[in-house]
């Protein structure tokens, strides 16, 4: 199947993306922001309706409405004054029925919305794997730049901030971070599995190790071995590319949770 | 090394302290009592600058917190519940190392000294043959030590604990406090302890203030124990047993009788 050029641009945008989320998916894991994380994804749905509709880049639209909810999700937990949960529900589900009602009004766009819901990694080009680039790197030097005091942020934000550790700036950073790589996988798994990318792969890691570090590695090398089955599978069976890669995940995590219970009792 | 002058604080349009006024000199031990609610925890966290008093000042190490910039590494900080229902994938060692963070410097990865120091403050606390467990795994007692680690192992000068015995079962308590004490000896350390266990704390303290939003007493702990504000403080009569560290006992005046609070 590598015969084909588009398959292995498609398994190199496939690794990378997975190499981000799966990096990512371990301080969505360890601040319990999973569901904000699908919030923010649910959310680039209206970013893509308002670029398909004013004819800019999509992924632009959406980059601009997953970055505007992260910050908006890190004001409203801040300020305590609505639950987090609330907040993120109420947000993402309405620019997410914003995007349906836009799509909505013209009918040229089914097309393209069922590629940008479910995604089709083997249709990435060149520019689009260029665009990916252009989000990794910012995201992955941030959380190399950063990563001790993330880890501390993530296990105890107030002593973090005591100490002169600049909690807030981190956490925003976080969040612009997971919006960023949503857009980056809305071509692999689309809007709607991306936030599976975001858990998935660290939860995996939860259940095989006791230490952040094994954990992280991992989550990443569950993601790179469900991209290359998903892929492979697709390719073989003719079955959706970002369906199959989620799958391969999901059967990762019930798998080490089976070995898990087999050794010990579970944590998360 | 801590002086609150006249201090109101308002969260959420309720007044949670309001005119507090003491001073701690240096290497004092401070026990800070009062009944739950009675704002203790949030007086801690305005000498740590996580909230800004509505009124009044606050000098710690002669600045305001919020513009110690690098001297807040001086001020280490053990909250209440450490680590309460949660698992995280952190070893004790890893943790330690959290405290030295502000040290090794943005984008820096720790080195052999950084490592030596977590070694030595682990060592301190009798917990190096626990190192590369997880953090989760130990008892409440060990967690607080583990904490009390952390905030130690840089140049701190001054210690503020939250509640730090909560959880812990009474020979573990003793223990804590008994360290505290000693690295107060050693170290020439000022020590801030928040404890609504008076008669354990007033047996270490070199000093006992009780607040119940506002500051009802301050001073030697059985001159404070003795004050009929202590009472009032907590809206009841007390029959303190003071604990000495060195055997012995010393029985307060009252009853256990306990009308609110």
């Amino acid at each position: 199947m590598f015969a084909y050029e588009f398959m292995w641009r498609a398994l190199a945008a496939g690794l990378l993306v997975s190499l981000l989320c799966s990096v990512l998916s371990l301080f969505v894991l360890l601040r319990r922001m999973a569901f904000a994380g699908m919030g923010i994804s649910h959310a680039a749905l209206g970013g893509v309706a308002i670029g398909l509709l004013t004819g800019m880049n999509p992924l632009v639209g959406a980059l601009g409405v997953c970055v505007a909810t992260a910050l908006g999700i890190g004001a409203v937990t801040r300020s305590g004054r609505v639950s987090p949960d609330v907040a993120i529900g109420i947000l993402t589900s309405g620019l997410m029925a914003l995007g349906v009602v836009l799509m909505g009004l013209s009918s040229g766009y089914q097309g393209d919305l069922y590629s940008y819901l479910f995604g089709n990694i083997l249709a990435v080009d060149s520019g689009q794997f260029l665009w990916l680039v252009a989000v990794a790197v910012p995201v992955l030097g941030f959380i190399a730049v950063f990563l001790k005091e993330l880890l501390f942020v993530a296990f105890d934000e107030e002593v973090a901030q005591v100490t002169g550790v600049p909690a807030r700036l981190l956490n925003y950073g976080l969040l612009v971070s997971i919006a960023c790589t949503v857009v980056a996988a809305i071509n692999m798994v689309g809007v709607v599995l991306a936030s599976a990318l975001l858990v998935a792969p660290a939860a995996i890691g939860f259940q095989i190790a006791d230490n952040w570090r094994p954990i992280l590695l991992v989550s990443v090398l569950s993601g790179w071995v469900a991209v290359a089955a998903g892929l492979a599978c697709s390719f073989l069976w003719d079955v959706a590319s970002g369906g199959a890669i989620v799958l391969v995940l999901v059967l990762q995590f019930f798998a080490a949770v089976l070995l898990r219970r087999l050794r010990r009792p579970a944590h998360i | 090394m801590v002086r609150l002058d006249r201090v109101d604080l308002i969260l959420d349009g309720r007044e949670v302290l309001s005119g507090i006024s003491m001073a701690l000199m240096p290497g004092r031990f401070l026990g800070l009592i009062g009944p739950n609610g009675a704002g203790k925890t949030s007086c801690l966290k305005v000498i740590l600058g996580v909230h800004r008093p509505t009124r009044g000042t606050v000098r710690v190490l002669g600045q305001s917190p919020w513009e110690l910039g690098k001297r807040a590494h001086h001020i280490g900080y053990v909250p209440q519940r450490s680590l309460a229902g949660r698992w995280a994938p952190f070893s004790v060692f890893d943790v330690v190392m959290m405290g030295r963070v502000c040290c090794i410097g943005v984008g820096r990865r720790p080195k052999a000294r950084d490592r030596q120091l977590v070694e030595e403050s682990l060592e301190r606390m009798g917990l190096s043959d626990q190192a590369q467990r997880p953090v989760g795994a130990l008892s409440g007692g060990q967690v607080q030590r583990v904490m009390i680690a952390r905030a130690m192992c840089r140049k701190t000068s001054l210690l503020i604990l939250d509640e730090p015995t909560e959880g812990v079962d009474l020979p573990h308590q003793e223990r804590l406090y008994r360290l505290l004490k000693d690295l107060q000896a050693e170290r020439g350390l000022t020590v801030i302890t928040v404890s609504h266990d008076v008669s354990m704390l007033s047996g270490y303290a070199d000093e006992l203030a009780c607040i119940n939003r506002t500051l009802h007493v301050h001073g030697d702990p059985r001159e404070v124990m003795e004050s009929h504000d202590l009472g009032r403080a907590y809206s009841c009569e007390f029959d303190f047993f003071s604990h000495h560290p060195h055997g012995g006992g010393h029985h307060h005046h009252g009853h256990t009788h306990i009308k609110g609070g």
